[in-house]
């Protein structure tokens, strides 16, 4: 099937929504995967998953079985997670890997940076080594990956931009928040499976014309009209607020400050979303990342996780911040997923815009839209 | 292989306890080399060096260079 986009592309007074295949249809969303999850740089996991030297875990992304592991040299990579033999499975649970990675079908053993190491018996039994076998050309497939605010992003095509072009604006725009983030723990993650299409998660999440009727709780200290649009064409979309108001403990305590913020952000926050599927937000104590996980064309989970700005926080602090955030994303899962439901209307055309206030809505579907279409086009001028 | 080593194999394969397979593998190995059957040596030698990559078990190095002496890794 290929749907219409040019009703997207075209400016937000004028413009629909996405056409309803893009959330309801398995042929629109494999599409996507391929022009805009796999093409571009996708979230996959958080660095603060594999916490220590050796830690490896599994993980998918859009059915690819994958492989996060922190080698001893510190560093974070993305594997996938098959054997270069067979194909088998090398790590189906979490696990620490003290030496190599074996595989539990021949043994054939990696290292930690992917390295194969050693061909148990290939050249026959009591044999490691066959002239036909070349290890150094046998080592684990790496997948492209990069590390922003802990999030681990992937590029699986291996074809885009480095991140640091790709995303050259907003790292400038959070500059000063380069700083080290300390994951909060096993308090400071928490998962939502919703029935919903991934893009509806980052539609609403991008915007503030929500706020007053699903979050009524913020309207005695955080209005509408403190919130501001951010809506940076083909690169990202979010929202800022005015009046960020720092959780306080009983006793009036609060988190610590990240170092060196001006003074926009004492009482200034942003939530911005790194497409196609990263939800960030910035704040002067802490931080939280969200990590869209399609799982299919109408089942997403989201990874939730917060961080903070030194490594010791209160503990009881964390659990009371931990379960505010909760509430609140809570609170969008009707959202979502009624926007799901809504789709399957056979006649509705995607929705209009309110200019004022659904411009980094718009300016995400002209992304996908633009996605779409430049990878439609590389399709045609390869037949 | 003698019946008791053999034992002690399947009992550490049954408690996957990877460290006592690089000992009892090495002592198979040993064992066989020491009757001049080389082939079984480097067999016993494989699985040994093999779980001792995998334990990071610090007499890996030297079951390394013994298949490597033989031709039998690289």
């Amino acid at each position: 099937m290929t749907t219409n986009l040019q009703s997207v592309r075209t400016s937000i007074e004028n413009a629909q929504g996405l056409p309803n295949a893009h959330y309801i249809d398995p042929e629109v969303f494999a599409e996507e995967r391929n022009a805009v999850l796999f093409a571009t740089w996708s979230g996959l996991a958080v660095a603060a998953d594999v916490p220590e030297t050796g830690d490896a875990k599994p993980v998918e992304f859009l059915g690819i079985p994958l492989l996060l592991i922190r080698g001893k040299d510190d560093v974070v990579r993305v594997f996938q997670n098959t054997c270069r033999h067979r194909g088998m499975i090398l790590v189906e649970e979490p696990k620490k890997i003290e030496g190599a990675i074996r595989c539990p079908y021949h043994s054939w053993c990696y290292n930690h940076k992917g390295a194969l190491v050693s061909t148990p018996h290939v050249g026959g039994p009591g044999n490691n080594v066959h002239d036909a076998i070349d290890k150094s050309t046998l080592g684990l497939t790496e997948i492209r990956s990069h590390i922003w605010r802990d999030v681990v992003f992937i590029n699986v095509s291996g074809n885009a931009d480095p991140f640091e072009v790709v995303h050259a604006d907003l790292l400038n725009r959070w500059a000063e928040f380069e700083h080290p983030l300390y994951h909060g723990g096993v308090d400071s993650r928490f998962e939502l499976a919703v029935k919903t299409n991934w893009k509806l998660a980052v539609e609403n999440f991008c915007e503030s014309y929500h706020l007053p009727w699903v979050h009524p709780g913020l309207n005695s200290y955080s209005r509408l009209e403190d919130h501001y649009n951010i809506a940076e064409y083909n690169q990202y979309s979010g929202q800022g607020t005015l009046v960020y108001r720092q959780l306080k403990g009983d006793t009036g305590e609060v988190f610590p400050d990240f170092p060196g913020l001006s003074d926009k952000w004492d009482e200034g926050a942003e939530y911005i979303t790194v497409y196609p599927n990263v939800l960030l937000g910035a704040q002067r104590d802490h931080a939280f990342a969200i990590i869209l996980e399609p799982q299919s064309t109408e089942a997403t989970v989201e990874h939730i996780h917060l961080y903070y700005a030194q490594a010791e926080t209160s503990d009881a602090m964390r659990a009371k911040n931990t379960a505010q955030w909760k509430e609140v994303f809570y609170e969008d899962v009707f959202v979502v997923e009624g926007m799901q439901k809504g789709r399957h209307a056979p006649k509705f055309d995607g929705g209009r815009f309110s200019p004022a206030m659904d411009g980094p809505t718009h300016c995400f579907h002209d992304w996908v839209a633009g996605r779409l279409l430049a990878h439609r086009a590389k399709a045609q001028a390869a037949e | 292989m003698t019946k008791p080593l053999d034992e002690k194999l399947l009992a550490a394969h049954a408690r996957d306890d990877k460290t006592a397979l690089v000992l009892l593998y090495r002592e198979a190995a040993d064992l066989a080399e020491e009757t001049g059957d080389i082939d079984a040596a480097c067999f016993y030698l494989v699985h040994a060096y093999i779980f001792g990559l995998e334990t990071a078990h610090p007499e890996t190095p030297e079951l390394h260079a013994r298949l490597k002496a033989r031709g039998r890794e690289s």
